[in-house]
């Protein structure tokens, strides 16, 4: 059967709790502006608990003996698990035009730069980034 | 495929691909044809129920259970498909077929079905037998109702949770005693399900029961007992929340505040919790004393000004931005 996917609201309040909760479990923090994020991304948990709000999703992290296991859980649900090509356009924007030409200025004597691209998962970003400098031909 | 493909075009194609030699193309067509919310794609999805793959008997049950939410209830009544070709596939040697049939029997409200739903409670399959427990809380007659306390016992906690929870929320009468003989079940979430369902039924024979899960070694309950409690109210429930304000567990103090706010003369025994280290528990305080103040005539006008007083002292070294916030729009009120 095909269900539709629902989103459950989350108070303010709620959200605060659990936000805590999870920086206690694991050092990740959401800050106010994330809060649909944990809306968004762990409706589908509460639902899977037969659970009808966040509070009682809140209690179960708190409580529930499989606590560790659903905390562990939400953790990969939480981790931003996107990678892709040109993701971020203005960041590579900003890039290209500005942090890019820079460094050709700086870097005239040696024409080497070095990029990291920290938590690079399977590694588009970091290509993305290789074919915008090679596009800068005065490399 | 994503709402309803009204245009007439989308049938007639949807309705030619049905035929199609390919059985993946008539699953996908049946339901495509679903979607264009046509009634008369009934009597071409049937064609399909007997199909010669799985997978189109599958798709069929899928698709006919789509043409039915989204059609009116009157009118599903019209070209109801009969009762009696699904009841056979509920013993399908496929547990999918089995589930969607179960499910699809709910919702299109086949009350002649009811018995063979039930039988499915003996079903192997999970699946299935949480299929029945949803379809009997569609259905909701006093046979379904039967069933679902039926399901209570299963030897699966998780089935047991689903069967409180509907007759909870379902709020027949009748039903109490079953779920108290819950309260004592080894597994928490079959607990705390039953205690919620006993709140939501209001049930005032119970209060006496929950008050005895106020001490149960999962919090989760606890809370649960309290909120429950709270819904049913009387003087025993007060009498034992009041006493959980003094929990050393922040999540039960909190929830302990919050669940005060229906009874009356509540207002000194809440003021202390103002200063409460936890923000949560003040943010709770703040909430319902804060309605009093805020709706005239809850309490008499003296001590609606000492409750005022006290949220103004509040504000003054309030340091936590949300608390801070509920405190102001209380005062503004």
């Amino acid at each position: 059967m095909l269900e539709r996917e629902e989103i459950i609201p989350l108070s303010e309040d709620v959200f605060r709790l659990l936000r805590d909760l999870i920086k206690d479990y694991c050092g990740m923090y959401f800050d106010d502006n994330s809060k649909y994020i944990l809306e968004k991304r762990l409706s589908k948990r509460v639902k899977s608990h037969h659970l009808n709000d966040f509070r009682n999703y809140y209690r179960l992290l708190l409580y529930d003996k499989r606590r560790d296991e659903e905390l562990s859980f939400i953790v990969d649900v939480l981790t931003v698990n996107e990678t892709y090509f040109f993701r971020e356009m203005n960041q590579l924007k900003a890039l290209s035009e500005e942090i890019l030409p820079e460094l050709k200025n700086t870097n005239r004597e040696s024409k080497k730069i070095r990029i990291w691209s920290a938590g690079c998962s399977t590694g588009e970003e970091p290509y993305t980034i290789a074919m915008m400098v090679l596009e800068q031909v005065f490399f | 495929m994503a709402g309803k493909l009204a245009s007439p075009v989308f049938y007639d194609v949807f309705e030619r691909l049905m035929k199609d030699d390919d059985g993946h193309v008539r699953a996908l067509a049946a339901l495509g044809i679903s979607r264009t919310g046509d009634l008369r794609a009934v009597e071409q999805i049937k064609k399909l129920l007997s199909d010669e793959y799985e997978d189109v008997q599958e798709a069929t049950v899928a698709a006919l259970s789509n043409l039915f939410s989204s059609a009116n209830p009157p009118e599903c009544g019209k070209v109801g498909i009969s009762s009696d070709e699904l009841i056979k596939m509920i013993g399908d040697r496929n547990p999918v077929l089995r589930k969607n049939t179960v499910l699809l029997l709910g919702e299109i409200g086949a009350v002649k079905a009811v018995p063979a739903i039930g039988f499915a409670l003996k079903d192997d399959n999970i699946k299935v037998r949480h299929a029945v427990v949803k379809s009997l809380s569609m259905i909701r007659t006093d046979e379904s109702i039967k069933y679902l306390t039926l399901a209570l016992t299963d030897e699966n906690a998780d089935i047991r949770v689903s069967a409180a929870l509907s007759l909870g929320f379902i709020k027949r009468q009748g039903v109490s005693d079953s779920l108290v003989l819950l309260l004592t079940d080894p597994d928490d979430a079959v607990r705390t399900a039953a205690v919620k369902a006993l709140g939501e039924l209001d049930d005032k024979t119970t209060v006496h029961q929950l008050v005895d899960l106020l001490s149960d070694h999962s919090g989760f309950v606890v809370t649960i007992a309290i909120e429950s409690l709270s819904r049913i109210g009387g003087e025993t429930a007060r009498n034992a929340l009041v006493r959980m304000l003094s929990s050393h567990d922040k999540e039960i103090r909190r929830t302990a505040i919050k669940s005060l706010a229906p009874f009356n003369d509540i207002e000194n025994i809440i003021l202390p919790y103002l200063n409460d280290p936890d923000w949560a528990a003040r943010m709770a305080a703040v909430e319902v004393l804060g309605a009093r103040v805020s709706a005239a005539g809850a309490v008499p006008a003296g001590r609606q000004g000492s409750v005022r007083v006290e949220l103004e002292k509040l504000l003054d070294k309030e340091e936590d931005p949300v608390v801070r916030k509920a405190v102001e729009e209380c005062l503004d009120a």
